[in-house]
């Protein structure tokens, strides 16, 4: 009899470590969820060229806060409450009032359709962009951006350029 | 909270299982004073899973009761069954869901233990099939994103989906000890493999009644029983 009180007490504590041994749900990076627009800038003059946006300031308009880049390519997130995001984008964002390149703004408003998908416990939901189009407007400085392409009119994965920008 | 829970669980085993040596001890020493008259008991015994009412009153994101029931059928053989009805709320950082349904298992235990005579414990084996079906809210959740630069998407707009189902084999590892005459303490283990699993359309079922929360890519599951029950004696052998 005291060997079924001992398994009792064995079997109970077996039970307490498997039910308090289950693995955490994190979402983990590798795991594709919400994409990022991504945005590759060319040289206007030689459009084969990658071309680097120098102090390119990305920020929503009317927001205070905003994304910094440098170099030639850049990922930026799109609203998913709403079917468009408008971005301020400002070249040159350190330049001195008389320098060679100079500060300059320009808007570019995103517009796409929305759709949710489920990934998984841990990660939730995701949402995915499709018919991607744009506006822009070069505001009272010029426009700083001659051309843009949309070569993906589908956000659905960061793997590749989905759009290109010639300035 | 959880972690509470199971440390007030555990107490309570440990408690159950002094107390009941005490009076085992002094049973033994009546049985090896007297003739052994009693003999082998065949009958249904019914009980109750005392965890989950337990469970329901201390945790607010769950309810949950279980009658069980096992029939000896042979030496060392019992049918064995559990019926049961679970809600519960999985909060998760990006979703907040609620299951709710009800549960069959039936299959039958393999009792090891060589009681001596007049005793009548078991330490099993057991099979399941279990068998749920259920219903699932999504009551909240937030689009992932990799930005912090908007604010959360939060959505409560709340989804419900039901007609879900779900079936699974259980392995169950337990034991049944008698504190008073027909009275059983029982405590199980489980370990569980889905077989089958009804999901909604966009989404996944994250906790099954009776089988218990799911795993990202793994059909496996766990979970553990404790039992108050009566032996009604049908004929001794």
């Amino acid at each position: 009899m005291k060997i079924a009180f001992k398994i009792l007490g064995v079997v109970g504590a077996l039970a307490l470590l498997l039910v308090s041994c289950e693995r955490d749900d994190i979402c983990a990076e590798s795991t594709p969820t919400t994409p990022l627009l991504i945005i590759r800038f060319y040289d206007a003059e030689n459009p084969s060229e990658f071309k680097a946006a120098s102090d390119l300031i990305v920020a929503e308009i009317g927001a205070s806060v905003g994304l910094l880049f440098t170099g030639d390519s850049i990922s930026i997130p799109l609203r998913t409450e709403v079917d468009i995001t408008n971005y301020r984008f400002t070249i040159n964002s350190n330049a001195a009032v008389d320098d060679e390149d100079p500060i300059n703004a320009d808007l570019i408003g995103f517009d796409y359709v929305r759709t949710e998908e489920y990934v998984s416990k841990a990660c939730g939901f995701r949402t995915i962009y499709s018919q991607l189009g744009t506006a822009r407007d070069g505001l009272d400085d010029g426009s700083w951006i001659q051309d843009l392409i949309i070569d993906n009119t589908n956000v659905n994965d960061a793997t590749a350029a989905h759009i290109r920008i010639f300035h | 909270m959880m972690q509470q829970q199971r440390i007030f669980v555990f107490f309570i085993s440990l408690w159950l299982v002094l107390v009941g040596s005490n009076l085992q001890a002094q049973e033994e020493a009546v049985i090896i004073d007297s003739i052994p008259v009693k003999t082998q008991y065949y009958g249904l015994r019914l009980g109750v899973d005392i965890a989950k009412p337990l469970r329901t009153l201390l945790d607010d994101a769950y309810s949950g009761f279980e009658v069980t029931g096992d029939f000896r059928i042979r030496d060392r053989y019992y049918l064995a069954a559990e019926l049961g009805n679970e809600k519960r709320t999985t909060d998760l950082p990006n979703i907040t869901t609620t299951a709710s349904g009800s549960y069959i298992k039936a299959g039958f235990n393999y009792n090891a233990y060589d009681n001596w005579l007049g005793m009548n414990n078991l330490i099993y084996a057991g099979v399941r099939g279990g068998f749920s079906t259920f219903s699932q809210d999504l009551d909240s959740y937030t689009i992932y994103t990799t930005t912090d630069l908007f604010e959360d998407d939060t959505r409560t707009d709340g989804s419900s989906f039901s007609g879900l189902s779900a079936s699974w084999l259980e392995f169950q590892l337990g034991v049944q000890v008698e504190l008073f005459s027909n009275l059983y303490l029982g405590l199980n283990i489980q370990l569980k493999r889905r077989i089958t699993n009804k999901e909604p359309d966009g989404f996944e079922n994250l906790y099954i009644p009776g089988f218990g929360k799911t795993t990202d890519g793994s059909s496996f599951g766990v979970g553990y029983g404790y039992t108050i029950s009566y032996l009604i004696p049908f004929f001794k052998r």
